[in-house]
């Protein structure tokens, strides 16, 4: 038995059987980390000595039969961006290279409250802005699948690390596809949900109205229990978490999905996108109608303005969010400064990477005097139609489908490719951030290259129930659960 | 709509407090700056008019709580992160 091929679900089985103890998974994970993540550069920090430590507790707990918590001691490996008490948290920043939270964010005090024991803390795109997980100030991470290729990003770190079997299951956050596409890359399942599903509460803001916490997993299954643990009302703090939620994923999710129907934008098959992506996404749509679903070609003409909205909205939100870094509360302090106002701008200016500072400027004019209605509320206006753009197609139809990203994994060698471009590869997964429905990617094909492709499902608010129900589906006709216990990191 | 030339732009991060350590940084943000500005001058050609900026997309209404104090963080946690305090306080340089 190779516990890194082990799902939640089995090692919750083998774990409950007492056939395996807590600390021989956290030691055999560790084994792997150590071999492997030199080359994969998943993990910023590593908590070896805490997580071993717990585990132990947790044998203890398992020979006296007191195993509570649905997660019991199953590991976890947690983005940057989401504080975690007492251990570093960075957000891939030097902003934030000394920061050490001094609570936990609700999904850590939810985790800990199953039971979970957590490996360490991934890595990202500095402040989750980008997509190929370069923009971290601290580490290039690289996709298991080809280590010349990027995991995507921003929760780069995240999915390498569920793929290469360093962990079960990570959680990843998604502003504008941050957990899909990586998801969509290295093979695995990444859900960003509702608006509203998981409390933000911990999480380091980058764009308040779009950013959501979300699962990234080995099987649809896992994604789902992840999810039902990690998600509703968060009664005592603030305005981030919807309330009357009903958080039951799993029951049901083996039902028939024949006589569904479901719609797929002929926009998310554009000139954009690769053909091995459109290829295996119409061998997916096929898949789905021979489960007995309908799958009809639909209109979303508002498609391609939506990285601009979303360019404009996200930047103008996270210049506001990341004022908080001023150098003196907390993160990194000039050394060179002799009032206040230089105390500011060299801390910022020192601290922040050139992603970072780009989309605060960006935001910064957009919002500024005489902008604002040229931009910002533009862009508020779009985000209004492509909502109704979903409401409407989703008023005769299941789901949306359509591949998560326009194309597989990029190398890393390929020449860069400059300006919008690079932000347009966004443009099937900003949708989902900008009208707040939930979105899962899950495996639907390989290119040639052996490099992993995702379908996208897209629901309606709080319809997750639905999407892991069709993904469960469709992973008994494909899935990529026996290629990733096969992938060697690079080793021969 | 006004350019975003490497003067405005200097501005802006004057606004940000961002200090730009010289004009090869400053070409360097430029470039990508502008290029999203420009493809944002899409927006213009849809008709907006009459049509509701989207500010919540799901329906929120504020949460309140009972009037009752809490424990919030001690002096000593919300220090425990700065690099330079004194007497309980951060510590910042001379501000006059």
């Amino acid at each position: 038995m190779n516990i890194n091929e082990l799902t939640v679900e089995e090692l919750y089985s083998k774990i409950h059987a007492k056939e395996i103890k807590p600390s021989e998974v956290t030691e055999a994970l560790f084994e792997r980390i150590e071999k492997y993540d030199g080359d994969i550069k998943a993990f910023i920090t590593l908590t070896k000595d805490e997580a071993i430590e717990r585990a132990k507790e947790l044998d203890q707990l398992q020979a006296e039969d007191k195993m509570d918590g649905e997660l019991f001691g199953i590991p976890v490996g947690i983005k940057d961006n989401i504080v975690t008490k007492d251990v570093l948290t960075t957000c891939a920043s030097k902003m934030l290279h000394n920061f050490k939270p001094v609570y936990d964010a609700t999904v850590m005090t939810k985790l800990k409250e199953e039971n979970s024991v957590m490996l360490g803390k991934v890595n990202m795109d500095e402040f989750a802005m980008g997509s190929t997980s370069e923009t971290s100030y601290y580490q290039t991470s690289r996709n298991p699948w080809n280590l010349a290729c990027s995991p995507g990003g921003s929760s780069g770190g995240s999915a390498a690390a569920v793929a290469a079997g360093f962990v079960p299951f990570a959680l990843g956050t998604d502003t504008g596809g941050s957990v899909r596409q990586p998801a969509s890359f290295c093979g695995v399942v990444g859900m960003k949900p509702t608006y509203g599903r998981v409390s933000r509460y911990g999480l380091i803001a980058f764009a308040s109205s779009l950013d959501q916490v979300g699962p990234i997993t080995r099987t649809v299954r896992d994604n789902a229990k992840v999810l039902e643990l990690i998600s509703g009302e968060d009664s005592e703090h603030d305005m981030t978490s919807a309330k009357d939620q009903n958080t039951d994923f799993l029951s049901g999710i083996d039902k028939d999905i024949s006589g569904m129907k479901f719609a797929l934008p002929k926009e998310f098959l554009g000139d954009d996108v690769d053909q091995s992506v459109t290829d295996a996404v119409l061998k997916a749509k096929e898949r789905l109608e021979s489960l007995g679903a309908k799958v009809d070609e639909v209109d979303m003409p508002n498609l391609k303005y939506v990285v601009s909205s979303y360019y404009l909205i996200a930047s103008s939100e996270a210049s506001a969010n990341l004022a908080r870094f001023d150098g003196i509360r907390f993160g990194y302090r000039s050394e060179n400064a002799n009032n206040l106002d230089e105390l500011y701008k060299k801390s910022r200016g020192e601290g922040f990477g050139d992603e970072v500072k780009r989309r605060i400027l960006l935001g910064t004019y957009v919002l500024s005097s005489g902008h604002y209605d040229a931009f910002y509320l533009k862009a508020q206006k779009l985000r209004r139609l492509v909502a109704e753009d979903v409401q409407r197609i989703l008023s005769d139809y299941d789901l949306i489908i359509g591949p998560t990203s326009t194309t597989p994994a990029h190398k890393y060698d390929e020449v860069k490719i400059e300006g919008t471009k690079e932000y347009k590869n966004d443009i099937l997964t900003i949708p989902a951030n900008l009208t707040g429905v939930p979105s899962l990617s899950i495996p639907c094909g390989l290119t040639g290259d052996n490099l992993p492709i995702g379908l996208q499902l897209i629901g309606n608010h709080f319809e997750e129930k639905k999407i892991y129900n069709v993904a469960y589906q469709f992973e008994k006709t494909y899935n990529l659960h026996d290629e990733l216990k096969k992938l060697t990191m690079g080793a021969e | 709509m006004e350019e975003l030339d490497f003067d405005r732009l200097r501005h802006v991060a004057n606004l940000s407090k961002i200090e730009i350590k010289d004009d090869e940084e400053l070409k360097n943000l430029s470039t990508k700056i502008q290029s999203i500005v420009k493809h944002a001058a899409q927006l213009e050609e849809l008709d907006l008019d009459g049509v509701e900026p989207m500010t919540h997309v799901i329906d929120v209404e504020n949460k309140l709580r009972e009037d009752v104090a809490g424990q919030p963080l001690s002096q000593d946690e919300a220090l425990k992160n700065t690099v330079s305090k004194e007497a309980g306080q951060f510590k910042v340089p001379r501000m006059i």
